[in-house]
């Protein structure tokens, strides 16, 4: 039989092939004519886009959670996923480290002007940061406060978090060492020292850790993670969301 | 309707298309993003065709592995992301079905699902509304509205075949029929949709 000039009969074994019904000795043949026919492998996608769409005249039901950890774990996506977000991190960082001030010059001023500190005058060495988003959208304020240790956060447009998950912000050295600085949800409390919110609830102090001066930081950035933080202090587990150069002031 | 208020669950294929382009990548989240949209719709699938939930969440396991490790393939298969993973899903299930079936360990009732009694209902109503609360993708819809217009018996006979891999002459078995009946219909059935369907992508 040659099916090669026989448009309709095409059609007709291709969606009995497609369907399913085609069978036994004709489905065979019919495979290896697709095998080395172009012109009748875009016969079968169009029946396959015309009828696989019936699978949707099904009930839905939603698997168990256990199917996704099964996946995962076959194909090792948790290992994959973390490991992938500290090289992009560590990545990006030569990107930021040789972005231009510019930008960030303008909203050092915001900075200064949103976080006074509490003490009359300014601090001898002053720092600030502007964590932004993907779009460069500004997110979140830092400035040091070198008296007592701490840097202080102030959120300019606070992100939406599900109650499962946690904010963390990390200091990432010049050497590249990446640390945890706390988890920056409101009134969070995490590692040695308790990060506290000021009394407007607005100001997030945050104590730096052991081995963390004010002058320690290249980059500041803050990821996703589950409620309660990565579980290392050196290494997020989830996206980084927002993140931004750590600048002295003149 | 008490229900209008929830948003629509319809898959948007533009969205899942760059999902699996990411995931050629090996974007992880853009795999879970894709699971999680899909995955109900590909389970309820995977359900009706096994009819137990250990087997078809297994075969869910297989294809979204396959999925992962076959995406970078997926652009040159210049099928939208739905018919391509249900591709995937369905030879998977299929494969399954044949060899317990060979083993005789698979009793499969043949009875019509239920969601899909409902998409019939929906497309005999006059009104417009229950067929798009139904959330049906685009292609689906146009395959509702085109198989709406066939015989209910014919419909059934393609629905057989589709869903439970079954040959002219298991199909004409279930349905009493005599076998040549079955096939015309069936023939019949497809040459109506192809020019229905292809009518729907013109209009």
């Amino acid at each position: 039989m040659n099916i090669q000039h026989n448009q309709r009969l095409q059609h007709k074994l291709a969606a009995e092939f497609v369907l399913g019904t085609l069978r036994g000795g004709a489905r065979r043949r019919f495979n290896t004519w697709l095998q080395t026919d172009p012109h009748l492998q875009q016969i079968v996608r169009e029946w396959q886009a015309h009828l696989m769409p019936m699978m949707e005249f099904s009930t839905t039901k939603v698997p168990q959670a256990q199917v996704w950890n099964n996946i995962e774990k076959q194909l090792k996506l948790g290992a994959e996923r973390s490991q992938k977000a500290v090289f992009q991190f560590l990545n990006e960082l030569k990107f930021w480290r040789g972005l231009s001030m510019v930008a960030s010059a303008a909203l050092i001023l915001v900075a200064v002007f949103v976080l006074k500190p509490q003490d009359n005058g300014l601090p001898a060495e002053m720092y600030v940061a502007t964590l932004s988003d993907e779009k460069a959208q500004p997110i979140a304020i830092i400035s040091s406060d070198s008296k007592r240790r701490q840097v202080l956060l102030r959120f300019v447009n606070r992100p939406q978090v599900a109650s499962n998950q946690s904010l963390e912000l990390w200091s990432i050295s010049k050497e590249g060492k990446v640390r945890s600085l706390g988890l920056v949800d409101q009134a969070s409390n995490v590692g040695n020292g308790a990060n506290t919110t000021d009394k407007s609830g607005e100001i997030l102090r945050i104590n730096l850790p052991e081995g963390v001066a004010n002058d320690t930081p290249q980059l500041l950035a803050i990821s996703l993670e589950p409620k309660g933080g990565s579980g290392n202090p050196e290494k997020p587990s989830g996206p980084i969301l927002f993140k931004g150069n750590w600048l002295k002031t003149v | 309707m008490a229900n209008s208020s929830i948003p629509s669950k319809a898959l948007d294929p533009a969205q899942m298309h760059l999902w699996l382009l990411a995931v050629a990548k090996q974007d992880a989240q853009a795999f879970r993003s894709l699971y999680e949209v899909s995955s109900p719709k590909l389970f309820g699938f995977v359900m009706r065709i096994l009819q137990q939930r250990e087997l078809a969440e297994e075969v869910l396991q297989e294809s979204f592995v396959n999925i992962w490790n076959s995406a970078s393939s997926y652009q040159a298969s210049l099928a939208s992301p739905m018919t391509w993973m249900t591709t995937i899903v369905r030879n998977r299930a299929f494969d399954l079905l044949r060899k317990l079936n060979n083993g005789q360990h698979l009793n499969v009732s043949y009875d019509t699902d239920a969601f899909e009694t409902e998409v019939w209902q929906a497309m005999e109503s006059q009104d417009a509304t229950p067929i798009q609360a139904l959330e049906l993708s685009q292609d689906a819809a146009s395959l509702a509205r085109c198989m709406s217009r066939l015989e209910g018996l014919h419909r059934q006979a393609m629905s057989l075949a589709y869903f439970h891999d079954l040959s002219h002459s298991e199909v004409a078995e279930q349905m009493q029929l005599p076998m040549g009946t079955v096939k015309s219909w069936i023939r019949r059935g497809l040459e109506k949709l192809k020019v229905c369907l292809s009518k729907g992508a013109l209009a």
